[in-house]
């Protein structure tokens, strides 16, 4: 049949294009999503409005140089001492809690989207890195890690002669 | 035969009449209408200026339109002279198939090369998070703008919408010419946000400023 041939033909296209769409959204996006727990502290704590999100977007980006790696995550609204960075067996942890500033006059919120409080996120690195030597700067609300890689794992490239 | 059954076959049959009776009404208005039609195609052959056109070759026209390999889609029922003898129903069906593979590939194809569907993944539009506080005589609105500068964003206010719009290059400043980039989740590209505010605002007196990636705006009520 010709006609369900086309129907099915078409179909199948819409559907690959909205799963493909799909599929990028959430390789983009899942690492990335992360979990932000009420703080310790409990006036802290009780600062935040019930109605803020949960879920946040730590967002990184990961650069591999010949002889460093480069992190980049997009963290706004933090100051240096909220960060705490660590890297246990290559494992490169990036926790921090982002602070609710309460308003000193009362307000109400008419849109809470950004979440807040203690958050954590975890990044694989493929090399060995040297820890004394890692640098972190904070800047517009992006996190810089420059790490430089241990000598044997720096890349080489080998020309043919 | 119980009560209920009766009833029932009643009810059928009543349903078949006044299908048929609804048939017969439609039928009775085609006719009229081409009747009505052949009226109008006479008085219009009248009125119009004298084209010296054979009865007979008009005629041949007519009947070969039936089998004539130009398909045309659109074929008006009601204008062509119904000749039994030259009728090709598989013609008439063929019309049909092209007329719902017109209807279908318009439908569908639609997804592929509309700009609204693939833009939502392919165009790197991203809307950033908003708070927005209200106070008694303000309005403080925050938003998450990680790696943005005073000229990247724009901000504009026009009676009590906000609009933020910005655009953001994600720039390759390590200019190591063997590194490469092993994940990207930082988005780029154009955002544009806008936002209705509950109460009427000073359209003067806005102050902006960005700080930590977070962009603050004070809109002062009326």
């Amino acid at each position: 049949m010709f006609k369900i041939d086309n129907l099915t033909n078409s179909l199948s296209r819409t559907w690959d294009t909205v799963s493909q769409g799909w599929n990028h959204l959430i390789n983009n996006t899942s690492n990335a999503l992360t979990r932000f727990i009420s703080s310790d502290d409990k006036e802290k704590a009780d600062n935040v409005p019930s109605s803020s999100p949960h879920w946040g977007l730590i967002s990184a980006d990961l650069y591999d140089g010949s002889d460093k790696m480069v992190v980049k995550v997009e963290a706004p609204g933090l100051v240096n001492d909220d960060f705490d960075i660590s890297i246990v067996n290559n494992i490169l942890t990036i926790s921090g809690e982002k602070q609710f500033q309460k308003e000193t006059t009362k307000g109400e919120y008419r849109i809470l989207e950004c979440a807040y409080g203690r958050f954590s996120r975890s990044i694989p690195l493929e090399y060995e890195v040297n820890t004394d030597t890692a640098k972190a700067s904070y800047d517009k609300g992006i996190l810089k890690i420059e790490l430089e890689k241990k000598p044997h794992q720096r890349r080489r490239t080998i020309e043919i002669k | 035969m119980s009560e209920r059954q009766t009833y029932f076959s009643t009810m059928v049959m009543i349903l078949i009449f006044v299908m048929l009776a609804a048939l017969a009404v439609q039928g009775w208005y085609m006719l009229g209408m081409q009747q009505k039609l052949d009226q109008l195609q006479a008085s219009n052959v009248e009125t119009q200026p004298q084209v010296q056109q054979p009865i007979g070759q008009t005629k041949k026209n007519n009947s070969n339109r039936f089998n004539s390999q130009n398909s045309r889609i659109y074929d008006d029922w009601f204008n062509d002279s119904f000749d039994p003898d030259n009728w090709d129903p598989m013609y008439e069906m063929q019309q049909m198939q092209d007329r719902m593979n017109q209807i279908f590939g318009n439908a569908f194809n639609r997804f592929d090369r509309s700009s609204n569907f693939n833009h939502l993944f392919k165009n790197n539009q991203f809307s950033p998070q908003v708070d927005v506080l209200e106070e008694e005589d303000k309005f403080v609105v925050k938003v998450n703008l990680p790696g943005f500068d005073n000229e990247n964003v724009n901000v504009t206010l026009e009676d009590q919408t906000l609009t933020i719009n910005g655009s953001i290059e994600q720039k390759k400043e390590e200019t190591d010419e063997h590194g490469r980039v092993i994940s990207r989740e930082r988005r780029s590209g154009k955002f544009n946000r806008a936002i209705t505010l509950p109460a009427p605002l000073k359209q003067e007196g806005m102050t902006t400023h960005i700080d930590k990636g977070v962009l603050q705006i004070t809109l002062l009520k009326k």
